[in-house]
């Protein structure tokens, strides 16, 4: 009698538990939800702080170039020597630099480049509004009737969807290169084939979906990276916090997305 | 002239604000004191919008700032100016961008004007010469000089002081409550200031009002104060003095 009980009072802390946890998840995204309109909402309406959107894309896009660059070199590097070994299990060595080309525009290049993007000036956001947040430089904003979401998550939103495809342009065209160097000088590829089989197999629709994909990634993380800044509270360790979400749930929302964009694009296998 | 009535407020099942009903004249300097805790930011967050009561009402010269949002907001916000306990300067930009940021948002001045705005209220707090610091390189007291000198830049009615001389030695204390009562004085202005620095109420204040339990419990002129009856307020009062 006194273990069923125990199991009953048991089975209904593990309830309530359970609905706690998913109120919270559909709180937090209801909340997320709104920020992301009233950011998105508040960046076409004046006034347009113009130096402030262009000192967060020297920061999202400029200072990310090097980071970006390395990446996509050796990405592009990895990825043709890998697809070369199974390749040649075919004799098929020739598509090695349409398969990379292929793969870095639609996928590798945008969802590389945002989580590169993301680990480096995501995590920046998170950290300088969720610093102003609890050194109370928001609410001080707002005193100044200042809208805080139009003053700094409205630019950085812009900078990201601006930012990320031309990031994304340049790990694509690295990442080519990259596998260029490798494909023709150490494995052997016949440089004209290379080139001839990426103008071949590799549409501009294939680039443009890439690059659509860059700019959507790009709001997910100005939007996610912001809000959690935003919202951080209890000092430095609240910061810490706010970083580490910002970052994670960035990361997991950008595969996320790819799945659910890939999906809507099409692959465009068999065209 | 701001008038408070009965305001309150609760966090989650902690009760804040019980009923405040609070008149702050215009022109005059009113300080509200009370313990650690007795909800002093609280009611200054509410007079400034930051937060919504639970029930009750703010009004700034009639209109009601507690239910306003939008724009209006916004216009009735421009007539206040706040410093915070910790300055809240924005430490990505030096002294001068901190001090001319409510005039660049909102005045319409030219470059020239600004310039010359955030000169004289620089000179003003006696911070002249601080142009092109970062916040991280001035001390505390710097730092709340530069934050009364945003507060004023912009000739708002009604200023707010939060804790101004919280953790700041004696000395550096007294200066900022001279620069209150200049400030005032020079001004013209409303003045609210949340302390519970009981030397610099009764330096600063033309009223005082004593916040206890969610409540006022007692207001009047530093004299009215200083012969008040309420044990509470005699107590707050003597310990505050004892230091």
């Amino acid at each position: 009698m006194h273990s069923c009980w125990n199991t009953a009072v048991e089975s209904r802390i593990i309830v309530e538990l359970l609905l706690g946890a998913l109120k919270r998840i559909i709180e937090g995204a209801g909340n997320y939800a709104i920020f992301s309109a009233r950011a998105v909402k508040l960046a076409f309406l004046p006034p347009f702080r113009l130096r402030l959107i262009l000192s967060q894309m020297e920061f999202i896009g400029v200072n990310s170039f090097f980071i970006v660059f390395l990446t996509g070199s050796f990405a592009g590097m990895v990825f043709a020597l890998q697809s070369s070994y199974a390749f040649k299990l075919f004799s098929a060595q020739d598509l090695v630099g349409s398969t990379v080309a292929l793969s870095l525009t639609r996928e590798i290049g945008p969802v590389f480049t945002a989580l590169v993007v993301t680990g480096r000036a995501g995590s920046a956001m998170a950290a300088e509004l969720g610093a102003m947040r609890v050194t109370e430089q928001i609410d001080a904003l707002e005193t100044m009737a200042v809208e805080p979401i139009q003053y700094l998550a409205a630019p950085r939103l812009i900078a990201s969807t601006v930012m990320l495809p031309v990031l994304t342009m340049v790990f694509d065209a690295v990442g080519t290169i990259g596998a260029y160097i490798v494909g023709v000088y150490y494995v052997g590829i016949d440089a004209g084939t290379f080139i001839n089989r990426i103008q071949y197999y590799v549409d501009p629709e294939d680039v443009y979906n890439g690059l659509i994909k860059a700019a959507v990634f790009g709001m997910v993380m100005a939007t996610v990276s912001c809000y959690k800044g935003f919202f951080a509270k209890g000092g430095a360790k609240g910061v810490g916090e706010a970083i580490t979400r910002a970052v994670v749930l960035t990361s997991v929302s950008v595969l996320f997305v790819d799945l659910l964009m890939t999906a809507l694009m099409g692959s465009g296998v068999g065209k | 002239m701001i008038k408070i009535e009965r305001l309150y407020k609760s966090f989650g099942n902690q009760p804040v604000l019980r009923g405040v009903d609070l008149n702050i004249p215009q022109g005059k300097t009113t300080v509200v004191i009370g313990k650690s805790g007795s909800g002093k930011s609280v009611l200054i967050k509410h007079i400034l919008a930051l937060l919504r009561p639970d029930s009750g009402r703010v009004l700034v010269d009639g209109r009601e700032i507690s239910s306003a949002t939008g724009r209006e907001l916004g216009r009735l916000r421009t007539n206040f100016g706040l410093c915070f306990q910790n300055a809240a300067l924005f430490d990505s930009m030096n002294v001068f961008d901190n001090v001319a940021f409510p005039l660049v948002e909102h005045s319409g001045f030219s470059r020239a004007q600004i310039k010359q705005r955030v000169e004289e209220t620089l000179t003003a707090v006696g911070m002249e010469g601080t142009e092109d610091k970062f916040p991280s390189e001035l001390s505390g007291g710097m730092r709340k000089r530069v934050g009364v000198a945003r507060a004023i830049v912009h000739r708002p009615q009604i200023i707010l002081y939060d804790e101004p001389t919280t953790g700041l030695d004696p000395i550096t204390a007294s200066t900022i409550n001279d620069l209150v009562i200049d400030v005032q004085k020079r001004l013209g202005l409303t003045c609210v200031v949340i302390t519970h620095d009981v030397a610099a109420t009764f330096r600063v204040g033309h009223y005082i009002a004593f916040l206890h339990e969610g409540v006022i419990n007692a207001y009047g002129t530093p004299d009215e104060i200083e012969n008040d009856p309420s044990p509470k307020l005699r107590e707050f009062i003597r310990r505050g003095r004892a230091g």
